[in-house]
């Protein structure tokens, strides 16, 4: 199903309930989406679905994929760029797992 | 411009970036505006500060909610949009009355009240803000029995869009209660409480043809102890997963309905309130509010009926929700039930939606307060007349 932007996730979604920021909420993401406007917010999502759940009608945001489409831009965080080069070197994101 | 709003709210409680300026040019409705800049408030202070400051420099300001219209009430026109989600204490409160700011959501409010409640609960009470019902005079789920928001505001604490702060109370309410933030900022509502009801219970009633159901509602309508009559056609119950049929959905005070587990009534409820969300997953996105009288309600039913028109409401009340594809078929809708003198909005408001069906009488009557409350015209620009 596709987001037809009620907000209704929002109230579930850890992230908005700590910004109270429209844009990191999941009808936000689903905005920008549909406006074809990916940005750096897609990285703010715990990926824990609660959105999902919450939604009456489970319509997904595809945040997965909109971060595919960054990373494709070469917009990535120091984070991701970090875990990435950890992967090559010893086969898991973590670098130093003390 | 940044700068002073900075000073004011904060760096972190300004932006001027494309994604939230998107992100802030649309609402429920999906309807397009132009955002200017965002601000997210903490305290009336603030607002205050921010309102002077629009007055000098002529800016426009939308007050933002939950962002839940249906109508493109907070939907920006140039301007700076101002969100109170941040702004949602309780300022006091005892066991009649509360005082609260206007970003609080029913939900959070009722959560906090415990064994008292504020009576007025929509089908999206979880992020619907106090603020935005009162610009709305939204109606609740139970609004069979407690009515509308202007029947539990007993006091409201507004700017004025040229800045002065006003504390309204008795038939002052009138005139800010369903203003769609066009007249006044809320900074504060004193809102009256009831003690919680504690035993209910549902019945679902099944009706093949209209005849059956009206004499259903009429039966039903001197029962004192129905809290909620909800409605939806057969083509709305089909779409949302119900059957093929109309249904009446009665909650009641006490043990009369058959359903009284307090999870099932609560699933069945959450289903009734998402009606719009379910409907516009199929493209019914465009959902109107008209109250009629009762005995013109068969009429509209069977107009319905016969365009195929998905359709759920409060039909003891007299108010429905046809839900259509195509703004255009509201022009019909209209032209069809404009012999029953219908009101144009019973909770959802004008916005931009339905600002050409303003009765004229109503149109002279806002602009009047308009003049009194707004007469630089900073606030909601551009909405209802």
């Amino acid at each position: 199903m596709e987001c037809v932007f009620c907000g209704l996730c929002k109230v579930e979604c850890p992230v908005f309930k700590a910004t109270k920021k429209e844009i990191v909420s999941p009808r936000g993401k689903a905005i920008l989406k549909k406006k074809n406007l990916p940005d750096r917010v897609f990285y703010i999502c715990t990926l824990c679905d609660a959105c999902k759940e919450a939604c009456p009608i489970n319509a997904g945001i595809g945040v997965r994929k909109m971060r595919e489409i960054l990373v494709d831009k070469g917009v990535e965080t120091k984070a991701n760029k970090k875990m990435k080069e950890s992967i090559k070197r010893f086969g898991h994101p973590f670098e130093d797992v003390e | 411009m940044t700068d002073f709003f900075e000073e004011v709210v904060g760096k972190e409680n300004v932006s001027e970036e494309i994604g939230d300026k998107e992100v802030y040019s649309t609402d429920a409705s999906c309807i397009q505006g132009k955002t200017r800049q965002v601000v997210w408030v903490e305290e009336a202070k603030q607002v205050h500060q921010i309102v002077l400051y629009a007055k000098r420099t002529k800016m426009n300001i939308v007050p933002r909610g939950g962002g839940t219209g249906l109508v493109g009430g907070c939907v920006p026109n140039e301007s700076l949009v101002m969100d109170f989600s941040k702004m949602n204490k309780i300022i006091e409160r005892d066991k009649e009355y509360v005082v609260v700011e206007p970003g609080i959501t029913t939900d959070e409010l009722n959560k906090k009240l415990g064994s008292i409640k504020f009576p007025i609960v929509p089908g999206n009470s979880k992020i619907s803000t106090i603020g935005g019902m009162i610009a709305k005079n939204s109606l609740g789920l139970q609004s069979y029995r407690y009515g509308r928001m202007r029947d539990w505001v007993v006091g409201v604490k507004i700017l004025d869009g040229t800045g002065k702060t006003k504390n309204l109370k008795g038939s002052e309410l009138d005139e800010i209660c369903g203003s769609e933030g066009c007249f006044g900022i809320i900074l504060e509502a004193r809102l009256k409480l009831i003690n919680k009801i504690e035993k209910r219970s549902l019945e679902v009633f099944k009706l093949e043809d209209i005849e059956s159901l009206i004499d259903r509602i009429y039966g039903l309508r001197t029962d004192k102890e129905i809290i909620g009559m909800h409605f939806m056609n057969s083509i709305a119950a089909k779409l949302s997963g119900f059957s093929d049929i109309n249904y009446i959905i009665v909650e009641y005070e006490g043990y009369k309905g058959s359903i009284k587990d307090e999870a099932r009534i609560n699933k069945i409820l959450d289903l009734v309130g998402n009606l719009n969300v379910s409907l516009a997953s199929y493209d019914y996105r465009i959902v109107q509010d008209p109250k009629l009288d009762l005995e013109n309600i068969a009429e509209f039913l069977y107009w319905l009926k016969n365009n195929n028109i998905p359709c759920y409401g409060q039909i003891g009340l007299g108010v429905l929700h046809p839900c259509f594809k195509h703004l255009d078929q509201i022009k019909e809708m209209f032209l069809f039930i404009d012999k029953y003198n219908p009101e144009v909005t019973s909770g959802h408001g004008i916005g931009l939606l339905k600002k050409d069906y303003v009765k004229e009488i109503d149109k002279v009557k806002f602009n009047k307060m308009k003049e009194k409350y707004d007469p630089d015209k900073l606030l909601n620009r551009g909405k209802v007349a």
